[in-house]
């Protein structure tokens, strides 16, 4: 389900406008986005969290040239689905 | 931060009723939730996408029983994040480029800071660290041999949830085109992946090729991470100083050791000297008897002087005078006794032993070679040999040093002038006392 889809679907159950869910979702996403560049996890209860995590530098060899390059320490974005969605899955 | 500060946060920001921002967040949740399980793939605008991937059963070990047991197989979730929300979040690290390493440089154990750095080895990529789920490592597609790919793979599985995200990386080789390297990993993947990963990755490329540009520049400069010192952030002195630091480091602590030891050699070597000297003994014998001697001596006579019993100022300043002129003292003892030595020996035996039972030590003896040191225990009264008044800061030894040439004669001042002298330390000034006629036995 691609986005547009899911806008439309959304605005369906709500009962907004397309234009006005794909807003409100924009406002949402802009404020957690906030909050995690602030460092803080989002966690949705049922859901899962969203939080920020620190991955380390490290060495990685080009096998075919085998020049050896550095790749710099990052920050990302990782979710952690909440126990009951996983065993919804399972 | 839980959903609900961001569902007040919503209602602040957009004007809307507490109520429907409320329903609004929980309903766009629950249609993730929902499409995923339809779709087994969601994909929103400004956040990221979430996959339904599908895990085959594997054989695995029970850490505590050493078991074998089967895990299941079974879905996992994944999530993937936007690429604009994915550079947002990593806007403290933006400017650090992955760089071509030189052969010389090595990189090892950078230090552990924040779960910042790990073993730096050349291992190819492979994530050497697989049991910390929180310092997850990204692990590195590469086209590789069978028995490593399969490493890899298996390592993919057993990461945490959160943690398979692959990420692309700008290959050094500026020759290999993009598709090249998107097929190799493509292979590998095959398992994990479905199709659309890769239409996923494609994108993910634009990315990474204005890295590209800019390791090629720095591969040319053959230098080191582009460093902007953002929030003051440790890493990026470490980048610089990484590599030669922990070389000259080693350096440094093996000298510091070699030098710690040989010290330790030298002290040990100066305990054992006097030892040593011992030996040489035979030779230049008087001068060392004289110096070792001499060294004791101060100490000595203190002690000793106590114990006769003189006043305390008066040994003090005879330990100065003693100390002070040692030097010209030994000298003269040396000469001294060079010319004794025959006698000075065989008298220093017999009256050793005999001073000791009388507290006096040998060394006092040895050490008055010029004042002659006689033995009191030879002598014995006959009357009288002149009358003697004490004189301001002067003891018995004094005296007795004055009429006898010895100070160690004074026991018999005391105890002829038994009915005079009530304490041999403290004879007021003034004092007259009879001076025996000492006859030797």
């Amino acid at each position: 389900m691609n986005n547009k889809e899911f806008t439309s679907e959304l605005s369906r159950r709500l009962g907004y406008t397309t234009k006005d869910t794909s807003d409100i979702i924009s406002a949402l996403l802009t404020e957690i986005t906030n909050q995690l560049s602030d460092g803080n996890a989002i966690s949705a209860q049922g859901f899962g969290t969203f939080e920020v995590r620190k991955k380390a530098e490290r060495i990685s060899v080009n096998p075919v040239s085998k020049i050896r390059m550095l790749v710099p320490p990052k920050l990302v974005l990782s979710f952690k689905p909440s126990p009951g969605l996983k065993d919804k899955f399972k | 931060m839980n959903l609900q500060n961001l569902i007040a946060l919503l209602a602040e920001s957009h004007g809307m009723s507490k109520r429907n921002a409320e329903s609004f967040v929980k309903e766009f949740f629950l249609l993730i939730e929902e499409a995923l399980e339809k779709d087994k793939y969601v994909k929103i605008k400004g956040l990221g996408a979430f996959k339904l991937i599908e895990v085959d059963s594997r054989e695995s070990v029970n850490v505590n029983t050493g078991e074998r047991f089967e895990i299941q197989g079974h879905t996992k979730i994944s999530f993937t994040p936007d690429a604009t929300l994915r550079d947002v979040i990593n806007k403290p690290f933006s400017h650090f480029d992955t760089v071509v390493l030189n052969d010389d440089i090595t990189l090892e154990n950078t230090p552990l800071e924040n779960g910042f750095a790990d073993d730096l080895d050349d291992n190819e990529g492979i994530d050497t660290d697989p049991d910390s789920p929180k310092v997850e490592e990204e692990v590195v597609i590469q086209p590789q041999s069978p028995a490593i790919k399969e490493e890899q793979v298996n390592r993919l599985k057993e990461e945490a949830v959160g943690s398979d995200i692959i990420y692309m990386e700008a290959r050094g080789d500026e020759n290999k085109p993009e598709p090249t390297t998107e097929l190799a990993s493509e292979s590998i993947r095959g398992q994990e992946q479905s199709a659309t990963e890769k239409q996923e990755a494609s994108p993910k490329i634009e990315p990474v090729t204005p890295i590209k540009p800019a390791v090629e520049t720095i591969q040319a400069k053959k230098s080191q991470y582009v460093i902007d010192d953002q929030d003051g952030e440790s890493d990026s002195a470490q980048y610089e100083y990484g590599g030669h630091r922990d070389s000259s480091a080693m350096k440094y602590f093996i000298s510091i050791i070699v030098l710690v030891v040989l010290l330790c050699g030298g002290a040990i070597a100066f305990m054992y000297y006097p030892e040593i000297s011992d030996d040489f003994m035979s030779k230049p014998v008087p001068k060392n008897i004289a110096k070792p001697v001499a060294n004791k001596a101060p100490v000595k006579k203190t002690a000793q002087l106590d114990s006769m019993g003189s006043e305390r100022g008066d040994s003090i300043t005879r330990k100065v005078s003693e100390v002070s002129s040692k030097p010209p003292v030994v000298k003269e003892r040396t000469v001294v006794l060079r010319k004794q030595e025959p006698a000075l020996k065989a008298e220093n035996k017999p009256v050793t032993s005999h001073v000791e039972n009388n507290k006096v030590t040998g060394s006092e003896k040895s050490v008055n070679a010029k004042p002659s040191t006689l033995d009191p225990s030879q002598y014995k009264i006959a009357g009288t040999k002149t009358t003697y008044t004490i004189q301001r800061d002067e003891s018995l030894t004094k005296v007795s040093l004055q009429f006898y040439g010895s100070k160690n004669l004074w026991t018999y001042i005391v105890k002829y002038n038994r009915d005079i002298i009530k304490d041999p330390d403290h004879v007021p000034y003034g004092t007259k006392i009879k001076i025996p006629e000492l006859v030797q036995k």
